[in-house]
């Protein structure tokens, strides 16, 4: 698999910088999306009241944070941002970054299942020139 | 956040895109955001309104033709697009809020006798604005839009329209890949060669950066696909409305229009049984990209009968 979701305890924090990558306001637009990250990073309702971030390990090797925000009237995870953990002062690669991502998508889709199929988001990115689709 | 100061958009503008839009950018402060707009000419007001992820210069053609025809031609360009403003919340935009923009801007510029010309989003905002003020309107013109809660079979599917603004998908494609302007203005135009090298640097040069591109993701999802989605209320007002709208009407529509196919333009003619049309024109989702020229021949006809009293 070529995102490893992974503890706190396992990642290189110390002395990284947090990048801004992504942000989602609006994960229950289609709810099966809130709801398999909530069973993959298995979120709890106390992780709205400070909880931890989750963390990901792309097969690059390069590891993301990913913070769980929540918004009143809505169910908690309401969205989400991601960051990518960068060491010192190490330049971000925009395309590395986004080939990233593009796997995260492609790990995230069959997990969130039912009409949203792996083959639809790679036929979706390929009509759009993504390079990894 | 595009920032851009009060004094400097119009200059801002590089000389390669200023050649096709060398009209005076003009700005108004509207429910707190800064809209930009072109107002050009004198006479009876046309107003141009585009949808996602247009900006006033899709209409640039259309513009000097209407003017020089003797009408004041007014092109706003929606809060998130184009030269105004760029809010940073998704939960700032709704399509009631884009409409009460649309009204106010209207208000405050003191418009009677509207013509207004709406393609895509231009439709929901600008038809809601008629039907709310139809005293102010002298005739609508639809094209390529809709204007009822059903979604089209194109906005109904995974692939590719749901998925394109999916939850974490959508911001990946729309924002940090720009997939709208990058290729879905390409694959929504019939005369691509000539889109490529005289629009798309325009478009591509308002949607720089990840914050500028909110709303070409934020409009997908305000599209309702059910009846308890969000604008589904206000799409079936609008509906309603327009059954019982007698402003003259004017149907244009593309001929190679996949996003909302034939049978939309036959539907609004169901609505509006009274218009003028269909008139179908060479022309894929951006039609006034393809004919600017026929289609204005055909408003410029059209409110040419109008004025004499005749039925086109």
């Amino acid at each position: 698999m070529s995102i490893e979701i992974v503890a706190l305890a396992e990642i290189r924090t110390q002395n990284c910088r947090r990048i801004f990558v992504m942000m989602e306001d609006r994960l229950g637009h289609y709810p099966g999306f809130r709801e398999a990250l909530v069973e993959a990073f298995k979120l709890t309702p106390a992780h709205a009241d400070g909880g931890a971030p989750g963390y990901f390990r792309a097969a690059s090797g390069r590891e993301y944070e990913v913070v769980f925000t929540s918004r009143s009237g809505h169910r908690f995870p309401s969205g989400l941002e991601i960051n990518a953990l960068v060491a010192g002062f190490d330049a971000i690669e925009p395309d590395a970054t986004d080939e990233d991502l593009w796997r995260f998508l492609e790990w995230l889709i069959p997990r969130v299942g039912g009409e949203w199929t792996l083959e639809a988001l790679k036929a979706t990115g390929k009509v759009y020139k993504i390079p990894w689709a | 956040m595009v920032t851009i100061t009060d004094n400097a958009p119009a200059s801002s503008l590089p000389p390669e895109i200023r050649k096709h839009f060398p009209f005076e950018s003009r700005f108004m402060r509207v429910n707190g955001h800064r809209m930009h707009y072109v107002d050009e000419g004198e006479g009876d007001p046309v107003l141009l309104l585009h949808g996602n992820p247009t900006w006033s210069f899709l209409y640039r053609k259309f513009i000097p033709r209407l003017k020089d025809a003797g009408h004041r031609v007014i092109a706003p360009d929606h809060i998130g697009f184009g030269l105004s403003d760029r809010p940073a919340r998704e939960h700032d935009f709704s399509l009631e809020n884009h409409i009460a923009n649309l009204a106010e801007f209207i208000r405050r510029l003191g418009l009677k006798r509207i013509t207004v010309v709406c393609q895509d989003w231009g439709g929901p905002t600008g038809l809601a604005c008629a039907v709310l003020n139809p005293g102010l309107f002298k005739a609508i013109v639809v094209m390529n839009t809709w204007a009822w809660p059903e979604p089209t079979a194109f906005h109904n599917g995974v692939f590719p329209w749901r998925m394109m603004h999916a939850p974490v998908v959508g911001p990946y494609l729309f924002q940090r890949r720009n997939i709208l302007i990058e290729r879905g203005l390409y694959l929504s135009v019939v005369h691509r060669e000539r889109f490529v090298e005289e629009a798309l640097p325009a478009y591509r040069y308002v949607m720089q950066d990840y914050d500028s591109r909110l709303l070409t993701r934020v409009f997908p999802r305000l599209i309702p696909l059910r009846p308890d989605d969000r604008s589904a209320a206000t799409m079936g007002w609008l509906e309603q409305s327009l059954r019982n709208c007698t402003i003259p009407a004017l149907i244009v529509w593309g001929k190679e229009e996949i996003v909302f196919p034939a049978h939309c333009a036959q539907r609004f003619k169901t609505l509006l049984p009274h218009a003028h049309g269909p008139l179908w024109v060479t022309g894929s989702h951006f039609l006034q990209e393809d004919s600017p020229q026929e289609i204005c021949g055909h408003i410029l006809d059209f409110l040419r009968d109008q004025e004499n009293g005749r039925q086109p």
